[in-house]
């Protein structure tokens, strides 16, 4: 291991001490709230039979480990740099910070956005253009436009569902917001192809992919594995008018 | 179960997959799938027997288990394609087979390389489920004398441990990620009073954390971040000549074979510690003890031989802890056990009441997925060669959405996939500052069984701790847990050299005599 990733390491282990620690007083915190001598359901506790013991051992544990990565980020100059460079400006993100940004805020409008209020083929169509765009896409600033065409509206999905105020599923009001995502997704592929650089090989490949991979595995998950899917709306629906279509053809 | 029967046992488990062809086709399938998923840099044995595991919930046992194993056994063969033709090892467990396959495919030999590892992975697959048959119901036997003092102790041994083992920076991290494992393995209503732990008032809390999202995200999330972030491009593989077993040259390099098969048996056992370091440790032996240790890394067969005969074998070797004490032996194997326990087995020294014949069946599906996996390697090398050009930027968000899909099915529960992200990114985090991975996946899925025990030889004991000393099982588990820990204090270390000393001065006083004497 060269030196600066020894140095980098020793630093974030101070913060990483701090964090433990917090973790470690927050479960100390809950654990004591567990039934230790007193009695729960009838029954008199002892120590060793409460459901405290386990927590509190771990927490020790933690406590004491915490506090030996602690100590030695103190020693080896690693706790002394991470405080030094709370105080200096950074030159901003670099190039791999902000494409692990753009990943999880991917994925979690995806996962904390479609997936439990949009049509699962609508969004997985959505979120694969946008992620294999602003990966694969060669220009730049059709896979930015790919990427923010697919945030804005599944985090703001996200945080309205949050609220409680996304439609339940087979409503009027859901089939308007599945809607809603087709035309985003439409205005979003739009917006990409706006630009003539990036009308090439890149953006046929991340369309094929985005479209082949939900319309393989949806069939495949719901009609051979028959597992339901997150959210069922209007496209999957219209799945199964079809299979039902090709079922009464067949008998 | 006598000889006899275990034989008959073994031929009637066999014929019965075979006879049904849709066996077969879940057999062949799942291989080819687990060759791509090795051969994919960026996709691991690991997550492939996750996914997996999504699709197989409604099969029943032997058919779920021939598709993982399936799975398991060519994607730690897969490994080797991208090794030895791009100089990339799809999987960690295949990075040792670079050093020398690809200096080979260099020389245009890469159909001969891929022929090599093919075979030799075979080899080492037989053999270490030799071992699995032979030893296992060994150790079955003597877990049976377990109570609940060994049974806690062996699980804070799996973590101490794997966190020991697999940790590359400080060796605490490895145990402070075991830790976290069994923190996170606290959530829900404890076995023994059905109290509500850290739920938060969450009802999707209530029965804890599950298995499997956790491995999913644990492994899968981090995986998909770190490739393209890092921008990980491949190379070009260059053309594949006929792959053919190469037979003659593997009799040439018996003792190779023989000797990593029994270093892969033996590190798959120790809980956590995979197939990669196998693989590494055996090439390392080979080069060490050859006669001519400079033709390594430059096309040497003995070193494609052993590293992908080891993580072979090692597969068999992480089975006997699985199947006999339910400590996994390997990551794979701990997604593994949480396959078993989906489909209602529960791995552990009463396997052989429970489930009669429980292990043998495993050593026939893990003989035909080891064929399986030979005759993909023989048959369709080419074919896995081109699906090496597939960029990560196109089918790493699709095993994103895998992630997705898969963590959903188990359950049909959205929480899960809520947790899935957050483990993942957790995950990355951690990974990112070299925190193991594996101690923290085992902490989650031996913690129920660490703290059900505990409670549980207390309980019998009344309070005493006197049985975790006088037990010679307990006591052995302890001894080697402590000294583990107390390996790692500085003040240990200058005693034990200071102890040490006056002893190794007369030991090389002694040999300095013999020397001049001689």
């Amino acid at each position: 291991m060269d030196d600066d990733k020894v140095a980098r390491l020793r630093r974030a282990d101070f913060w990483t001490s701090l964090v433990l620690l917090a973790i470690a007083g927050l479960m100390l915190k809950g654990a004591l709230g567990f039934p230790i001598t007193d009695s729960y359901g009838g029954v008199q506790n002892v120590w060793y039979v409460s459901p405290a013991l386990f927590p509190l051992l771990v927490t020790v544990a933690l406590v004491i480990l915490a506090c030996v990565l602690l100590a030695n980020a103190i020693q080896t100059g690693g706790a002394a740099a991470a405080i030094a460079a709370l105080g200096h400006r950074t030159s901003g993100w670099s190039e791999r910070q902000k494409k692990l940004v753009l990943m999880i805020g991917l994925l979690v409008g995806y996962v904390y956005g479609f997936i439990p209020y949009v049509d699962y083929v609508v969004g997985t169509v959505f979120f694969l253009f946008a992620f294999v765009a602003a990966f694969h896409v060669v220009d730049p600033t059709a896979a930015r436009r790919a990427s923010i065409g697919f945030l804005i509206p599944s985090l703001a999905v996200a945080l309205i569902g949050a609220a409680g105020w996304m439609p339940g599923p087979g409503t009027a009001a859901a089939v308007a917001s599945d809607l809603l995502m087709i035309g985003a997704f439409a205005l979003t592929i739009a917006l990409v192809l706006a630009r003539p650089e990036a009308r090439g090989r890149s953006v046929a490949t991340t369309l094929a992919t985005a479209l082949i991979a939900p319309l393989v595995l949806t069939p495949a998950f719901k009609y051979a594995l028959l597992v339901p899917l997150p959210r069922e709306g209007v496209v999957v629906g219209f799945m199964d008018m079809i299979r039902y279509a090709f079922r009464a053809a067949l008998s | 179960m006598d000889l006899v029967q275990q034989f008959g046992l073994f031929f009637s488990v066999l014929t019965n997959l075979v006879s049904s062809p849709a066996n077969l086709l879940i057999l062949v399938t799942s291989s080819f799938l687990g060759i791509i998923f090795g051969a994919l840099p960026g996709l691991t044995a690991t997550l492939g027997v996750a996914l997996l595991t999504t699709l197989t919930y409604g099969m029943p046992v032997e058919t779920a288990l021939l598709a993982l194993f399936g799975m398991y056994v060519g994607a730690i063969y897969g490994g080797s394609y991208p090794s030895i033709l791009i100089n990339i090892p799809g999987t960690a467990a295949a990075a040792a087979t670079a050093m020398d396959g690809y200096p080979l495919a260099q020389r245009g030999e890469g159909g001969r390389a891929l022929g090599l590892t093919t075979t030799a992975s075979f080899i080492g697959t037989c053999i270490g489920l030799v071992f699995l048959v032979a030893v296992a119901p060994l150790i079955a036997e003597l877990a049976l004398q377990f109570t609940s003092f060994e049974f806690c102790l062996l699980a804070f041994f799996g973590i101490i441990i794997s966190g020991t083992l697999t940790s590359k920076d400080l060796v605490y991290k490895g145990w402070i990620a075991g830790l976290l494992g069994l923190a996170l393995a606290c959530i829900g209503r404890d076995r023994l009073q059905f109290y509500p732990r850290y739920t938060f008032d969450i009802p999707a809390l209530d029965g804890g954390i599950e298995v499997v999202p956790v491995l999913i995200g644990a492994f899968g999330i981090p995986q998909i971040l770190r490739v393209l972030a890092n921008n990980e491009r491949l190379g070009k593989p260059g053309p594949v000549g006929r792959v053919l077993p190469e037979i003659g040259t593997v009799i040439k390099n018996l003792k190779h074979i023989v000797r990593s098969a029994f270093i892969g048996v033996g590190i798959g056992a120790v809980p956590g510690v995979g197939e990669d370091i196998a693989g590494w440790v055996s090439y390392a032996t080979a080069k060490n003890t050859s006669k001519h240790p400079e033709t390594f890394g430059h096309g040497e067969p003995a070193g494609i031989v052993s590293s992908e005969t080891a993580n072979n074998a090692c597969i068999g070797g992480a089975l006997i802890p699985l199947l006999t004490l339910g400590i996994p032996g390997s990551p794979p194997a701990a997604m593994l056990l949480g396959a078993l326990m989906l489909h209602g087995v529960n791995p552990g020294p009463m396997i052989s009441f429970e489930r009669p014949g429980f292990i043998v069946s495993v050593v026939a599906i893990m003989l035909l997925a080891s064929l399986a996996m030979w005759i993909n390697g023989i048959l369709l090398a080419r074919q896995v060669v081109k699906i090496l050009r597939a960029p990560p930027s196109v089918f790493l968000p699709v095993v994103g959405v895998l992630c997705v899909l898969g963590s959903y099915s188990l359950g049909l529960n959205i929480f899960n996939l809520y947790l899935m992200v957050l483990v993942g990114i957790a995950a990355y985090a951690l990974g990112e500052m070299e925190y193991p991975i594996s101690p923290l996946v085992i902490g989650v899925i031996l913690g129920p069984m660490a703290d059900e025990n505990l409670r549980r030889a207390l309980m019998v004991s009344n309070g005493s701790m006197e049985p975790f000393f006088t037990r010679p099982v307990a006591a052995l588990l302890l001894t080697v847990i402590v000294l583990t820990i107390l390996s790692q204090v500085p003040a240990y270390k200058r005693l034990r050299k200071r102890l040490m000393a006056p002893l190794v001065k007369r030991l090389q006083g002694a040999l300095g005599r013999r020397t001049s004497d001689g």
